[in-house]
């Protein structure tokens, strides 16, 4: 008898549940728990390479097949859209590895995976986000490196921070982050929110829904449990403000109170807005009751 | 914009899909065999198995042939699919002081134990474009490969001797016997260690260990020009070559029922590379010696075991001033699949934080849309 | 010693987790872990505790039992049942308490580092029962207010079979934020309630 006799024989690839290896949704699991205990703060994993390349939503992906379970019901939006073609991809590989049933309508969703946005409607208790993040380190900003940047936070060291956006406004008049705006969880530490932009951000602070964030590439998770304080940086004498789409409106349904893309159409070249919010559009072209509504909770 | 878009966006996915085979299948050659790639793409593959961190020439080979020939592609193919394999147990540290040799080269001294082995080496090819490459046959092959052989046979390359013993002293242990190089560390009592990156998240700064588990993993154009910058002048590491060694290697696991044993479950081509730089001193007291540099990776891959030597030793620099030197800086930035899906990833859409952008513009330049 | 063949790797995992989850994210509500029917749990150990711990341990992590009631063979039964070797208090990742009875060990858990506050043991105390809200229950209990991170305004949580040092010594394992140790209690009906470090919690 040889060694090669004694190695299992590997026929067809059988995927577990979710992908992910069990000893892989563990180590995912291990760190939720630490994040959760710990609001705003990055807690490092080991995160294995995925058929899908890194930057392109590993992160999220792991917490996701670390989360889901044959009951859960699923939407996956980019950019705030299902139809987004990596939304479709990684929807894919979850529904191929899992069945678990999906949704476009977020209020259906018990787990809401994401890239850039929140959904409209703000979400309610049994449901958790679960956002894609590239760079979960918000002092980059001001600190390219990774051993200074994990001091910074242990002592709670953020006057750079409040240097950087105080010159900002110096030379630009206001503050010009305009996306994954910096912000304070907890009254303790500082998190990047992921390239939500700033419309969005108040759909973490106080919660109804606990939002988990994954970065991949980075191997890093954190949290924000419901009914938590999530505080953009400001100036007491400059607030912070969120996008501005006075006067316009989304041409498919109308809405004046959601997130607009600017489009510019194929053939005319004529520009309009569009509800980023592809499943809330949706919902109000169709009338159904309550989707207005529960925009405003 | 729901189902039509959902439609829209699987068709979009699956006609690429379909394209990409297309592209690869139509042209009037014969489809590449695994074969031929491992036999005549070593390089290529060997390339594959050290970035994909997998060894496996076969699997190496599919992925390069999946990915047509890109290798950082093929490495994210192999990484992937090591990712799906079950881990069932750690061999024990390999031997490359008992290496088979097939070349084995030192820069330090002109003769050294055991004699210099030229091997197979593209170092004194002339570079150029040999056209008869073009006009090859399987007759032809046939010619050159009897050729070799029977030259073996006369004894036409007996000048170099049968190669007995298998294996030589290391010029690095020639020049440690003289104390002119740090003492080799002594084996760890715990048998645990080294701490397997892949398993485990890691801090940094990253201990040694971790830091050539890493540079094994990189990409060879990404360590080859971090290297590059270091031996040209930011922060100099000039390296002396103490040993260039490849050829391959046994690899032993604990006998799974025979405790005290240990078992060969194969063996493995390795390109180990020592390098000998700067004079240093570990503490006042102590004579200065010379300051290692090590690398090694899977395969034939000289290039990428010479950077990893030169910024091993670079990144042991005790006031780091040079890219090369700065730890977080090499390592976070070598890794081929990190780099490049990351790059990619910026063709994915941004139009939510384009238009976070384009608002925030506007607004600073005082205009109203 | 058998080795329980109840637990689905794949699936009970999973529901335990998010349970889990749910708990330390809502501390004060109580969340149910899956019923397993486990057949041989040696007396003094509170088998949904052997679901968490088989969710959350493996090869990666250290484990250790505390307990008044340590014996060897529930020491043996879950060597048999994790693939976690039992370990020091110090250095281990998963702890489980006997909630009934305060035990010194609790005070030299690792509590993480200022760095690394995630590097903190996290504990699991075995008590009598959980019920949500601020009940009268005929056993001696104790009635906890919580509030914090994850609870809208307040909580409560009345636990009996809990000792009340454990909330003091709590107290003083975590006043270095954010440093600290998180704790979930675990009764034998499979309830669990979770109390992160940033919880406040007053017991009465």
């Amino acid at each position: 008898m040889t060694f090669r006799d004694l190695l299992p024989a590997r026929t067809d690839f059988q995927y577990n549940f979710a992908f992910l290896d069990e000893g892989a949704k563990r180590e995912v699991r291990r760190a939720l728990l630490k994040a959760v205990a710990i609001p705003g703060h990055q807690v490092p994993f080991a995160s294995p390479e995925l058929p899908v390349a890194r930057g392109w939503g590993t992160g999220g992906l792991q917490v996701t097949m670390s989360l889901v379970g044959p009951d859960d019901v699923l939407k996956i939006i980019d950019q705030g859209c299902d139809g987004s073609v990596n939304a479709v991809n990684l929807r894919k590989l979850l529904v191929a590895t899992t069945g678990v049933r999906t949704t476009f309508d977020s209020r259906e969703a018990t787990l809401l995976q994401s890239r850039h946005r929140m959904p409209e409607i703000p979400m309610a208790e049994g449901q958790i986000a679960v956002l894609q993040v590239p760079l979960p380190e918000p002092l980059r900003l001001v600190e390219p490196s990774e051993v200074e940047t994990r001091r910074m936070h242990a002592e709670g060291d953020y006057a750079r921070m409040w240097v950087s956006l105080y010159e900002d406004v110096v030379q630009n008049g206001s503050v010009s982050i305009s996306w994954g705006y910096p912000c304070r969880v907890n009254d303790s530490y500082i998190m990047s929110p992921s390239p939500l932009p700033r419309w969005d951000l108040h759909k973490l602070h106080n919660a109804r829904q606990l939002t988990l964030l994954g970065a991949g590439r980075e191997k890093r998770v954190y949290a924000v449990p419901p009914y938590t304080s999530v505080r953009p940086l400001e100036f007491e004498d400059l607030p912070f403000t969120v996008e501005n789409f006075a006067g316009m409106s989304c041409a498919r349904c109308g809405s004046t109170d959601t997130f607009l893309d600017e489009i510019y159409d194929e053939t005319t070249g004529r520009s309009s807005r569009v509800c980023s919010d592809s499943g809330y559009c949706d919902l109000v072209r169709e009338g159904a009751t309550g989707a207005r509504k529960a925009l405003h909770g | 914009m729901g189902y039509v878009a959902v439609q829209g966006g699987i068709a979009a996915i699956e006609n690429s899909q379909a394209l990409n085979r297309y592209l690869r299948m139509r042209g009037s050659s014969v489809p590449l065999s695994i074969a031929q790639i491992m036999e005549q793409m070593g390089p290529l593959v060997d390339r594959v198995m050290s970035e994909g961190g997998l060894y496996s020439p076969f699997h190496a080979a599919l992925a390069v042939k999946q990915a047509s020939g890109d290798s950082i592609e093929a490495s994210f193919l192999l990484r992937a699919y090591r990712s799906t394999l079950r881990r069932m147990v750690d061999s024990l540290p390999v031997r490359s002081d008992r290496m088979r040799i097939l070349r084995r080269i030192s820069s330090a001294f002109k003769t050294i134990p055991g004699g210099q082995v030229l091997g197979s080496a593209s170092d004194y090819e002339q570079r150029i474009l040999d056209f008869s490459l073009a006009h090859e046959t399987e007759k032809t092959q046939r010619e050159v490969v009897q050729e070799f052989e029977r030259s073996l046979a006369y004894g036409v390359l007996s000048d170099a001797g049968p190669l007995e013993p298998e294996s030589f002293l290391k010029v690095v242990d020639l020049l440690r016997e003289q104390g002119l190089v740090p003492p080799a560390l002594a084996p760890t009592a715990d048998p645990a260690a080294p701490t397997d990156i892949t398993q485990h998240s890691t801090e940094l700064p990253l201990d040694r260990s971790g830091r050539l588990q890493m540079l094994a993993r990189a990409e060879t154009g990404g360590v080859l020009a971090l290297a590059y910058s270091s031996m040209r002048g930011y922060g100099s590491v000039h390296p002396t070559i103490a040993e260039l060694r490849v050829g391959h290697v046994r690899v032993q696991i604990p006998h799974p029922f025979r405790p005290g044993e240990n078992v060969t479950i194969g063996w493995i081509l390795l390109t180990e590379v020592e390098v000998v730089a700067s004079v240093q001193r570990s503490d006042a007291e102590e004579k200065p010696v010379f300051s290692l540099g090590y690398g090694a990776c899977f395969g034939h891959n000289e290039v990428k075991a010479i950077s990893m030597a030169v910024l091993d030793r670079a990144m042991k620099s005790s006031s780091p001033h040079a890219p090369a030197e700065d730890q977080e800086f090499v390592l976070l930035h070598t890794d081929g699949i990190e780099s490049s899906g990351f790059c990619s990833h910026f063709k994915l859409p941004h139009y939510v934080t384009f238009q976070a952008d384009l608002d925030r513009l506007r607004d600073l330049r005082g205009n109203a849309e | 010693m058998v080795r329980e063949v109840g637990f689905d790797d794949v699936f009970d995992s999973q529901a335990t987790f998010r349970a889990l989850l749910d708990a330390l994210s809502r501390p004060g509500k109580i969340c149910r872990l899956p019923d397993r029917l486990y057949k041989s749990t040696p007396l003094g150990f509170c088998p949904p505790a052997l679901s968490i711990l088989k969710t959350l341990c493996d090869h990666r992590v250290s484990f250790s039992l505390v307990s008044g009631n340590r014996t060897s063979e529930l020491s043996r039964y879950l060597e048999v049942n994790l693939a976690t070797p039992l370990g020091g208090v110090e250095k281990a990742d998963y702890v489980v308490f006997d909630g009934t009875a305060f035990d010194e060990d609790f005070m030299r858990l690792k509590r993480g580092s200022a760095e690394f506050p995630e590097n903190s043991a996290t504990a699991l105390l075995c008590v009598g029962r959980l019920t949500e809200g601020a009940l009268e229950t005929d056993t001696p209990s104790c009635r906890l207010r919580c509030a914090g991170p994850g609870v809208q305004d307040t909580t409560f949580l009345t636990v009996t079979g809990l000792d009340p040092r454990y909330g003091e010594a709590r107290a003083r394992t975590n006043n270095v934020s954010p440093l600290g140790i998180d704790l979930f209690l675990v009764d034998p009906g499979g309830r669990v309630a979770g109390i992160p470090r940033t919880t406040s919690v007053e017991a009465s």
